[in-house]
């Protein structure tokens, strides 16, 4: 049985258009509805960004305009208190924690601008300077990834810095033992 | 007399601020010494880097102290790191307006951090390679300028700055979004990478827009000389990345290169169609420039840079011996209004820095 197909934008709407998009090499096919597809048609026109924040956003969500207006007045970040109706009118976000504070509609927003929401590119060193208590599990995790890269230079300097800790561990430990 | 000692070392900061402009509009900024590979079209490179540090709400939403934090934890980190040996550390709170648009003429801060009210700091290597704007619309907007088409050259410093920086600034870091930015279209690797490139050939034909328009799906964005917002003057063209989420900071530059590249093979075609289809024309436009160089006793700086760019195509075109590109690019950076007023607050007045340039030209233009 074939299902029908939803648009992969708003996941809303059914998808009656199919677009074939070919961004850095790679191409993509997106199915979408109607509206979705007329917003995406205009992706490269970026010059006015709050503007097309706007229209995109109010497209992403669809519905009455003034019922969006207060559900997206009350989506707040929790930290720097910004609205996504701040957000909509300025096109600048208030703080890191917006990104989870509007994880969803971000995620859509990003794929409209970049034709992604994954960031494949680089990432920041290990620290030297920890102000909390490294997680050793999050290290690991941060080496894993650095294998997966074939970046084995930043992959030994996680490896020293786990066996390190480890270390230091194991001696606290066996010191508390030893008081105990 | 803890006020009075206050007092004073505001009086001695500033003064720092003002020796430090001053020593900087004296030399040429390394990026314009017209070396480097195609160095003829294309002026120059730069990839930026925007970086947040966790914990502090972005510049935009931050408050006085918060931006103040920031620009202490940059300016501690960069001392720990060996590429800022030497470097000059300018506060913004000490730097006044004409010192500000000294700093945008030498494309070191952006037209909108020239205004801002709020702590800011501009950290700036010796060679003028790598500077760091701190609490723009990012708290770090890192960028490394290379003279010609030095992509890898720049990506190769930029990546060694910002990963030294990374071990003492705890970046804002998402493992789906990469790094977090202010604005969601720098979000991911938080780079644009661009190239001034000078296309007075496709321009006399024009050729620019359709060009544009043909390579518009090459996720490019094409603006003017000082970058977002501004004017396109000269024939000089500012071309970067659109997009910096789900590619690789390598695949971007990779994809600029080969439009860069075949920017300059299609300027480089033009140039041909002229020199067989309108030579004489060409020789007109590129002579009479020269003259009015030579001989002009009022010059404004956009006149200035159109004769400019009908030289440079002389020069490039072995129509005119006897200048080079440094000498060109000298005449574009030390004739901006604000490096003549720097130097000479007589200079306030714009007709009366019009005669100056226009000496000061024939100097160098004889």
């Amino acid at each position: 049985m074939q299902l029908e197909a939803i648009c992969q934008i708003c996941q809303k709407a059914p998808a009656t258009v199919s677009i074939t998009q070919v961004l850095n090499g790679k191409k993509q096919e997106w199915k979408l509805c109607a509206a979705c597809a007329e917003e995406k048609g205009g992706l490269h026109s970026l010059a006015n960004l709050p503007e097309f924040f706007e229209k995109v956003i109010k497209n992403i969500l669809g519905g009455k305009e003034e019922a969006m207006d207060s559900e997206m007045d009350s989506l707040q970040c929790p930290t720097c208190h910004i609205t996504f109706t701040d957000f909509e009118k300025i096109g600048l976000l208030g703080c890191p924690d917006c990104y989870d504070a509007f994880r969803e509609e971000l995620n859509v927003l990003l794929r409209r601008i970049h034709g992604s929401n994954k960031h494949i590119g680089s990432r920041p060193r290990p620290q030297r300077v920890f102000r909390n208590v490294p997680d050793i599990e999050a290290l690991k995790r941060e080496l894993q990834i650095a294998i997966e890269q074939e970046n084995y230079e930043r992959a030994a300097e996680y490896r020293d810095l786990i066996r390190n800790l480890e270390r230091e561990k194991l001696r606290n430990d066996e010191d508390k033992e030893r008081t105990s | 007399m803890k006020v009075v000692r206050k007092t004073a070392r505001i009086r001695s900061e500033k003064q720092r601020g003002v020796e430090i402009i001053d020593q900087l509009i004296k030399k040429l900024p390394s990026w314009a010494s017209g070396r480097g590979e195609q160095g003829d079209i294309l002026l120059s490179t730069r990839i930026r880097l925007a970086r947040n540090l966790y914990g502090i709400p972005f510049p935009s939403t931050a408050g006085d102290e918060e931006l103040q934090a920031v620009v202490e934890a940059v300016e501690k980190a960069c001392q720990q790191s060996r590429v800022f040996d030497g470097a000059v550390y300018l506060y913004l709170q000490q730097t006044d307006e004409i010192s500000r648009k000294v700093l945008v003429e030498r494309r070191l801060i952006s037209p909108m951090f020239a205004e801002a009210k709020h702590p800011g700091m501009v950290v700036i290597d010796t060679a003028e390679n790598i500077s760091i704007m701190v609490n723009e619309e990012d708290h770090l907007r890192i960028q490394s300028i290379q003279p010609g088409l030095g992509l890898k050259e720049a990506w190769r410093v930029i990546s060694r700055v910002d990963d030294e920086l990374s071990e003492h600034l705890s970046y804002a870091f998402s493992e789906q979004f990469g790094y977090l930015t202010a604005c969601p279209t720098n979000t991911g690797t938080g780079m644009r990478a661009s190239i001034l490139i000078h296309l007075p050939a496709l321009s006399i034909l024009d050729e620019v827009e359709q060009i544009i328009r043909e390579l518009a799906p090459s996720e490019i964005a094409v603006r003017g000389f000082y970058g977002e917002g501004t004017e396109v003057i000269g024939n000089i063209f500012q071309i970067s990345n659109q997009l910096t989420l789900g590619r690789t900071e390598t695949a971007i530059i990779d994809r600029l290169e080969v439009v860069a590249n075949k920017f300059i093979e299609m300027e480089q075609e033009a140039r041909e169609r002229l020199l067989k289809k309108q030579r004489v024309d060409l020789e007109d436009r590129i002579y009479r420039s020269l003259g009015i160089l030579r001989h002009a006793r009022i010059m404004s700086s956009l006149e200035l840079m159109n004769h400019l760019s009908m030289v440079r195509l002389g020069v490039d075109m072995g129509f005119i011996d006897g200048l080079t590109p440094e000498i060109l690019n000298e005449l574009m950076i030390f004739t901006q209004p604000a490096h003549m007023q720097k130097l000479d607050q007589r200079l306030e007045d714009s007709h009366q820095r019009d005669v100056v340039r226009a000496e000061m030209i024939r100097q160098k233009i004889h």
